[in-house]
Parts: C-alpha cells; sequence; structure tokens
C-alpha cells in the first residue's frame, strides 16, 4: 500500500482520514507507518515532555516510552479483535489517535513532575540555561528575541498545571482545540476560556518582569 | 495562530493582537523545543518500536549430538536398572507357574459344590429321627475322604457326585 501523507514533522493537524490507513497498517506491525507516525508525531511528544521537563534525557525517554506503549497497545488490540479492526483498550477508534498519543505522552509528563516534585529539589540555573534555546552565552543569546523566549519560558513556569497543559498541548502539540478537548474531557469553551487565561497570566508575568528577569523558580512550587 | 482558526470561527477570543503575539511567542518556543530532538531520536525509537511489532521468534535451539556423552553415567545405570527390573517382573508374571491353584476357576466350583453338600447335612441333622444317624456317619466318612483327595492332583474334582459322592 502507498502512503502518501507528508512527513513534515511540523505538519499539524492531520487528517483522520488519511490517518487512519497509516494507523491499521501500523497496528499489523508495518514498519514503514511506524516511521510514518515517529516522522508526524515524535518531535511533537518531545517538545511537550521538554517543555515541561527542562530535562533533554528525560524527554527523550518518555518520547520513547510514548511510542513504545502506543505500539504495545495498537498491537494488542489487533490481536483482540478478529476484523483487524483497531478497537480495544487505548485506542478506541480510527481518527481518535492524536487525543490519545497526546493524553498518554500527558499522563507520563505528569507522572514524571509528581515524582519530581516529592523530591523537591530545587532546579538549578544552569539546568534552564540549557534549556532555554540551547543556549551558550553566545550572540544567540544577546538576542532581543531568544531573551522574550527565555523569559516566556520561565513565566510558563508560574502558571497552574491545567492552563500549562493546554498551552503546552496547543503549540508544543501543535492539536486543534477539538482534539484538545478530546484529550482532557474538557469542552471546548472552557479550554477556549482556559487558553485566553493563560495568555493573559503569560503577558502579565512578562509585563511585570520586564525591568529584570525573574529567577528561576524552584521545583516543586508549581 | 497555528491552525484551527478556521475549525473555530465563531470563538474569536483569543484573537486579540496583543495575544497573537503571545501567541506567536509560544509558537517559536514550542518550535525551538521541536527543533531540539536529537536527530537519532527517532531511529532509536524505531528500534524500541520494532521490538515489539515484531513477531517474537520460536527459539529453536539444534540439537547437540555431543550433549549425550555429558550425562552422568549414575543416570544411565539407574535407567538401565529400571529397565531391567520391568522386564523381569514382565517376564515372571507371563509364566504359567505364577498363578495360584487355589485361585483357579476349577476350585471355585467345587468348593461351591461341597458348600451346597454341607448345607443339606445340615438340613437332614436338623429333622433327625435317628434313623438317618448311620448314613450321616458314613456320609461324614465320604466327606473325609474328599477332604483329603481334594489336595491331591489326581482327584477328579468334576466327578465328585457321580463317583460316591452319593448319600
Amino acid at each position: 500500500m502507498v502512503l502518501s501523507l507528508s512527513m513534515n514533522p511540523s505538519t499539524p493537524n492531520t487528517d483522520p482520514d488519511d490517518l487512519g490507513p497509516i494507523i491499521a497498517l501500523a497496528a499489523d506491525g508495518d514498519e514503514s507507518a511506524w516511521e510514518q507516525l515517529l516522522g508526524l508525531y515524535s518531535r511533537r511528544v518531545f517538545a511537550m515532555a521538554r517543555s515541561r521537563l527542562h530535562d533533554d534525557e528525560l524527554a527523550e525517554e518518555i518520547t520513547q516510552s510514548v511510542f513504545v506503549t502506543v505500539a504495545t497497545k495498537l498491537i494488542q488490540s489487533t490481536q483482540s479483535t478478529s476484523d483487524g479492526a483497531v478497537s480495544a483498550s487505548g485506542y478506541i477508534e480510527q481518527g481518535r489517535f492524536e487525543p490519545w498519543l497526546f493524553r498518554i505522552t500527558m499522563n507520563r509528563v505528569r507522572d514524571l513532575c509528581r515524582k519530581r516534585s516529592r523530591h523537591a529539589k530545587p532546579m538549578a540555573p544552569e539546568h534552564f540555561a540549557q534549556v532555554e534555546g540551547d543556549s551558550e552565552p553566545d550572540v544567540h543569546q544577546q538576542d532581543d528575541q531568544q531573551s522574550k523566549l527565555d523569559a516566556l519560558r520561565k513565566a510558563m513556569e508560574q502558571l497552574s498545571e491545567s492552563d500549562r497543559e493546554i498551552i503546552e498541548l496547543r503549540h508544543h502539540g501543535q492539536m486543534s482545540f477539538k482534539q484538545i478537548a478530546e484529550t482532557t474531557g474538557d469542552p471546548i469553551g472552557t479550554l477556549l476560556a482556559r487558553h485566553h487565561r493563560a495568555l493573559k497570566k503569560l503577558r502579565s508575568i512578562l509585563e511585570s518582569s520586564q525591568p529584570t528577569h525573574p529567577q528561576p523558580k524552584v521545583r516543586g512550587e508549581q | 495562530m497555528i491552525n484551527d482558526s478556521q475549525e473555530h470561527n465563531n470563538f474569536r477570543i483569543n484573537h486579540d493582537p496583543e495575544h497573537a503575539e503571545m501567541e506567536s511567542l509560544l509558537d517559536l518556543l514550542a518550535q525551538q523545543d521541536r527543533d531540539a530532538m536529537p536527530t537519532t531520536l527517532e531511529s532509536r525509537v524505531m528500534d524500541e518500536v520494532s521490538k515489539v511489532i515484531a513477531p517474537t521468534p520460536i527459539a529453536f535451539t539444534p540439537i547437540d549430538i555431543t550433549r549425550g556423552e555429558s550425562q552422568p553415567w549414575s543416570m544411565r545405570i539407574a535407567a538401565a536398572a529400571v529397565l531391567a527390573i520391568g522386564t523381569t517382573l514382565v517376564i515372571v508374571s507371563a509364566q504359567p507357574w505364577a498363578t495360584s491353584p487355589a485361585s483357579s476357576p476349577e476350585h471355585e466350583i467345587t468348593v461351591a459344590s461341597l458348600s451346597s453338600h454341607l448345607d443339606e447335612y445340615f438340613s437332614l441333622e436338623s429333622v433327625d429321627d435317628g434313623q438317618i444317624t448311620e448314613a450321616i456317619t458314613d456320609w461324614e466318612i465320604w466327606a473325609q475322604s474328599i477332604d483329603t483327595d481334594l489336595y491331591t492332583d489326581n482327584f477328579d474334582y468334576t466327578d465328585i457326585l457321580s463317583d460316591d459322592g452319593e448319600l
């Protein structure tokens, strides 16, 4: 079967009708289908984990475990149905793959955050510096836009978990509000309002911190 | 705005220009995080996924002919002993002299016949009017002779009544 889906990792909102055949092939263990799925989603999953954890290695681990979980469940679901339709636990029906994938990602990130918060280690400033635009103290950090991004990353630390989640699902996961609603189970109106509130709060934090850069927030105070 | 401006035309609350600037900054930040993914990660994840989706090969271990030589001698001796004992038991149980004569069908018939005669004797004794005492004595003598002959090989068990078994 020829698959014509774009491999551009930045392609958001893949049409579920296009995704269906790929999911079906992936559930049958087709490697090329899995390569396509990884091309489409691995960067988005990684970005969500990285944004929250500020740790590249942990983000890699989460990305890996998410896709292994997805593969396991898809294979199991195919084995449990006689007609090959994917309908068992986890991924219920075709067209809902993205919400399912990002729900797994979100849960993994949450679990890891909870584990880390129990230890309540203060985040080292150099750790923030590592994430901030992969920055070394060079010309990039002098860039005005990069400074804004660094400040924005710090401001996100001050958002509540639910506000931050919707920002990350929306921008890092590149999901539509409809998909976010399917992922979280919240009404779209609630999500729009929450997103609006989160943006407002971020702007407020950035405006208040413009004269001086905020100090890195201590982990565990989220 | 990333994507669903058309999808959510009814929801214009995020189209505030100030929020649009914030959203574009967030998009840049997210792009930075996506680009930070190591180029090798995708292939590493694929390797892990391949382990899940690939059918588990059936473990096949070729038979090692030389492995038999390494078996301990004690196992071989024990197996030989069990085989020898089993064979001996089968041969012994198949011999005709292994069967007890007391359990032969002919003996069982004879004993049943004698038992019926004894029952007759006791019934006669219960109605004894003194005239059959002599006959009983004769019967007892006959019965003793039968008892003696019962364990001899030459006795014809099937002809016990026709010979001199009558009362």
